[in-house]
């Protein structure tokens, strides 16, 4: 049996349907993201996970005891809020007490514990400072080291870096993977940045319209997208239509051997979807094996590492391709050139 | 300063001069007679800090101001937590209903409580007559009628000051106190309590400061048997004629006032409220 185990939970807000009976099951020290857009019921799982928000119907057992109508003050999981919700008017280190010292712990074991946390989060200096003093990295830290100060089951953490600007972003990232690894809590985040969900995560949970559509390690679901909504939603995938016959495929107007990933019985024949990633198409060299098709470019857009050329097919499709910045240089919008693309590479979406 | 800023500063000229002119200056006129009635000198300030009158009249009023902050911000502080805790729907409505004294004239305030209140009134007549008590209590025309009269009069300006101040803690922030295992009373004491300190603290200056100076309720109410110092000045002045010794009182009484703001001005919790949300 799995650690938490949350098994058909509802719940409604009126009309609106936050959650439509989500079954998720979470292993001990696991670290689970929870993905998706806003209003898609992610936020309202983590908050009936830390018995905030009562499910209409479902239950929720921890290491197998069923916890759906335990008090949040009596679940012990710490939880990290989007905009930390510090206590303005206590230091970092009572802010850090605060739960010891409602757990009647003695003085000489909260000061001692009170170190051992600011160390762990880092802000060992910081200990006689007010929140209002501190940058947003520094909040973020204390708002994790006083949830993570009483030892609790579970960490629940509620968008916490999408205040942060990026480079802060990216070590906060490195922050919360040490911090998982060296107290070996059990790590449930909430975010809408599919990468902030790849670079920490042991699985993800996509979530739409109040259901898990798709779970699985950032590899797979990125390798392996099970929805139109999931390939769609993981970043500027090329969503595209086909036709095949079982046999062959028709893509842009170009007939070529079904890849192995096809199952007519899952896919279906006739017109059906596929996706492409952007970085899986190549721009004008050509390896063994690939095919190979003209197209008129639409726009260059630089992006940092790469460019992002958007490039229309000769059957009307608009295909998004990452393309080095030397070869995408020599593209003006109007102009043609020859895209070549793997086989292996194309992903078959099931009938819906 | 830039065309605009001077344009809004120079807007501002004739209101300050109406007030300087028709105000201040009178005022001043009126505290400098303190100094000069009947004869020039401190004569008036002896004559006040000797009299054994005004030494009844200023510890009633001390008394009765100090009762009537307590009663109200406790009070207070009740309705305007519940206020906060109310789906919206319920708030308006309770929000209306304490607006709703701010429309009724402070003497038709004043005239209701003597009526509830009288030997002969609807409370004690329901009292008598449900067999609770054999005498009508005496309940009005003493401290007690005038300090709940006073309390009636202060609740809505302390509900609203305090309402204004609990409503701006942010709900994340309890909730995390609940996340972190503290209890309904621990929450209260160690979060709510001083987190409101700044709204506690101006409402109380603000209660501690009309009731010093208030005059239509204690007289009705007090009916000239519970005389604080505002209706002591205003017999002066109307009736005895002693514009001397009432002045002087008004000198000390605005002292006494201004002393008050500067210190709270300087604690840390009023300092607080007036920044807002600098915070």
């Amino acid at each position: 049996m799995a650690f938490l185990d949350i098994r058909t939970l509802r719940k409604a807000y009126g009309s609106a349907i936050a959650l439509d009976g989500v079954d998720l099951s979470i292993n001990e020290g696991e670290f689970v993201t929870l993905l998706g857009p806003s209003g898609s019921g992610k936020t309202t799982l983590l908050m009936s996970i830390a018995g905030f928000t009562r499910p209409d119907s479902g239950t929720i057992l921890l290491d197998g005891a069923d916890i759906t109508g335990v008090d949040p003050e009596d679940r012990n999981f710490g939880l990290v809020f989007q905009g930390y919700a510090l206590f303005p008017h206590l230091s970092v280190a009572n802010n850090i007490a605060f739960p010891l010292r409602v757990r009647k712990w003695d003085k000489a074991r909260i000061a001692a514990r009170v170190d051992e946390v600011m160390k762990l989060v880092g802000l060992d200096k910081l200990a006689a400072r007010k929140p209002r003093e501190l940058s947003g990295g520094q909040q973020q830290r204390v708002a994790i080291g006083r949830a993570l100060a009483f030892g609790p089951k579970i960490l629940l953490l509620d968008e916490p870096l999408s205040a942060l600007d990026r480079k802060l972003r990216d070590t906060m990232q490195r922050e919360l993977k040490r911090l998982h690894q060296e107290t070996g809590v059990t790590f449930v985040f909430v975010t809408h940045d599919q990468e902030e969900a790849y670079a920490m995560s042991d699985r993800i949970a996509v979530f739409q319209n109040g259901n898990i559509v798709q779970i699985g390690s950032p590899r797979e679901i990125y390798r392996a997208p099970a929805s139109r909504f999931v390939a769609g939603f993981l970043g500027g995938n090329n969503i595209l239509s086909a036709q095949t016959d079982g046999a062959q495929l028709d893509l842009f107007g170009i007939r070529m051997p079904m890849p192995a990933a096809y199952d007519r019985t899952r896919h279906g024949d006739g017109a059906i979807t596929v996706w492409v990633r952007p970085e899986d198409i190549a721009l004008g060299d050509v390896a063994p094996g690939a095919v190979c098709f003209s197209v008129k470019v639409a726009d260059v857009s630089f992006v940092g590492t790469s460019e992002r050329v958007t490039v229309i097919t000769a059957d009307g499709q608009e295909l998004s391709v990452l393309a080095p910045s030397a070869i995408a240089r020599e593209l003006t919008p109007g102009s043609t050139a020859t895209c070549a693309l793997l086989p292996s590479a194309i992903g078959f979406l099931a009938r819906e | 300063m830039s065309s605009f800023q001077r344009w809004a500063f120079g807007l501002t000229v004739p209101a300050a001069l109406l007030t300087i002119c028709l105000y201040v200056v009178p005022i001043l006129q009126v505290l400098a007679l303190s100094f000069t009635e009947p004869t020039f000198g401190l004569g008036n300030y002896v004559e006040m800090f000797g009299s054994a009158a005004i030494g009844r009249v200023v510890r009633t009023t001390m008394i009765v101001s100090a009762v009537t902050t307590v009663l109200t911000i406790v009070m207070s502080y009740a309705v305007a937590f519940a206020l906060v805790h109310m789906r919206p729907a319920a708030r308006r409505v309770a929000l209306f209903m304490v607006m709703v004294p701010f429309w009724v004239s402070v003497l038709v305030r004043a005239f209701a409580w003597i009526t509830i209140l009288r030997r002969n009134g609807v409370l004690n007549s329901a009292l008598v007559g449900s067999g609770a008590i054999a005498e009508p209590l005496e309940l009005v025309y003493n401290q007690f009628g005038v300090i709940v009269g006073m309390v009636h009069y202060m609740m809505p300006f302390a509900i609203l000051l305090l309402y204004a101040n609990l409503s701006e803690i942010d709900p994340r922030i309890i909730q995390a106190a609940r996340s972190l295992g503290a209890r309904p009373v621990t929450i209260f004491t160690r979060v709510w309590l001083p987190l409101s300190l700044p709204g506690l603290a101006i409402a109380s200056l603000f209660i501690v400061i009309f009731s010093l100076g208030f005059l239509v309720t204690p007289a009705i109410l007090g009916a000239g048997r519970v005389l604080m110092v505002a209706e002591y000045i205003s017999v002066q002045i109307s009736s005895t004629l002693r514009w001397g010794v009432a002045t002087a009182l008004s000198t000390t009484l605005l002292l006494v006032v201004g002393l008050l703001v500067a210190v709270a001005a300087r604690s840390p919790a009023l300092r607080a409220a007036f920044e807002g949300g600098r915070r």
